[in-house]
């Protein structure tokens, strides 16, 4: 009665374990390039570069990492370049946001000057 | 026993208790102490605290879990990837500061845009209405200047007078003066009147008056006897309150016959005194650029 018991709970936590770190992490995949997607879309390869490049690369490395199967490792980078990813899209948002506050305040200009102009005259 | 057991037993606590305390020692993280002093500078900036406390909070989180991930032990690899998120996210929150900033700006911005395009309106409208104000004037004045020629014009054709491309002529015939005299007859003098009125109704015009005889006799007694004719026309318009300076007399002898000198018909026509009313100067109304 007791070895069925415990065979069965060794058969389950093998699988847990098997679970926990046997399967390639999708999911982690498709949020990192969903966000590195977006960054992208936001111009980050023009005003974030830097953390940009750093996401994509991770993602590369982890793809490799889900072909020999190291699925831990390859979790662990698609992590990092996740928080890289949401990096460069908020550097980029915040440029974005500089350039279209300048022209704002450049036409502003303009216009003070072409009132100045009209009253000259 | 109990005590040669204990002897034993304590080098090996001992032991024990400094390779457990070895391990617990605070033994630095750089990627979790960079992340702390990331977090610190991120924190102390005045726009983040204004404009992102919410991703401040964040990095608070993470960075938090990455310290809690080091206290508890975990596996350095742990600790450094919680680290470097909590990093990412303190800069995070720095950048999200920027752009909320920018964003509040911007919505300042566009009023204030929308004020100063309003100005800029008001003051092209005002322009506009000063040129337009200043164009109406010409106008007007222009149309009033071409009533008063055309009134002009109207009298002098009334008195006789001939248009010519020195302007509108009137001719005196010899009726004015006897032979060989320069004293006006007074029924010349009535003649001359309607010019004397004509030249007060209209100050700013000038005449020029022009003496002439036919060929009979001295030449140079006929410019002489012409000049004085003009002269006493002058003085007659003068006597009638037209100023001087707007009257010019001269006289031109036989020199300038309209006839031929060969019969009486033809000399009397010579025997003359002619009016020229010269064009006044108008204003010319310029284009205003638009």
């Amino acid at each position: 009665m007791h070895t069925p018991k415990l065979l069965l709970t060794a058969i389950l936590t093998t699988q847990l374990m098997a679970c926990s770190s046997g399967s390639p992490p999708r999911h982690d995949m498709a949020l990192t390039q969903a966000s590195i997607r977006s960054a992208v879309a936001a111009g980050a390869a023009d005003h974030a570069t830097k953390p940009l490049r750093s996401a994509q690369h991770r993602v590369d490395i982890a793809q490799q990492l889900i072909d020999r199967e190291k699925y831990d490792e390859a979790k662990r980078q698609l992590h990092l370049a996740l928080a890289d990813a949401e990096l460069a899209e908020a550097m980029a948002e915040a440029k974005n946001s500089e350039i279209a506050n300048g022209e704002l305040l450049e036409s502003i200009d303009l216009m003070k000057e072409e009132i100045a102009r009209v009253q000259e005259q | 026993m109990k005590n040669s057991s204990n002897k034993t037993l304590l080098p090996l606590i001992i032991a024990a208790t400094l390779v457990v305390s070895g391990c617990a020692g605070k033994k630095p993280n750089t990627t979790l102490e960079a992340a702390k002093a990331t977090y610190e500078r991120v924190s102390n900036n005045e726009i983040v605290n204004k404009h992102s406390t919410e991703d401040l909070n964040v990095a608070r989180l993470k960075l938090d879990s990455a310290i809690h991930a080091w206290k508890d032990k975990e596996p350095k690899s742990e600790v450094d990837k919680r680290a470097y998120i909590a990093e990412q996210y303190a800069l995070i929150a720095e950048h999200r500061s920027r752009l909320l900033y920018n964003q509040s700006t911007i919505t300042d911005g566009k009023l204030l845009r929308t004020k100063v395009q309003m100005e800029l309106r008001e003051s092209e409208a005002r322009k506009l209405a000063a040129q337009s104000a200043e164009l109406e004037q010409k106008v007007r004045l222009r149309e009033e200047q071409l009533q008063q020629q055309l009134a002009e014009l109207e009298e002098l054709k009334a008195m006789q007078a001939k248009d010519s491309d020195r302007g509108m002529v009137l001719t005196l015939g010899d009726v004015l003066f006897d032979t060989n005299e320069a004293t006006l007859k007074p029924d010349a003098t009535n003649n001359l009147m309607r010019v004397a009125d004509f030249l007060r109704k209209y100050p700013d015009r000038t005449v020029v008056i022009e003496g002439h005889t036919d060929n009979t006799g001295d030449s140079q007694y006929n410019m002489d006897l012409s000049s004085r004719r003009a002269m006493a026309v002058k003085n007659m318009l003068a006597s009638q309150g037209v100023d001087s300076n707007r009257v010019t007399a001269r006289g031109l002898g036989e020199h300038s016959p309209v006839a031929s000198n060969a019969n009486s018909a033809g000399r009397q026509l010579n025997r003359r005194v002619d009016l020229i009313f010269t064009e006044t100067e108008s204003v010319t109304i310029t284009a205003i650029d638009e």
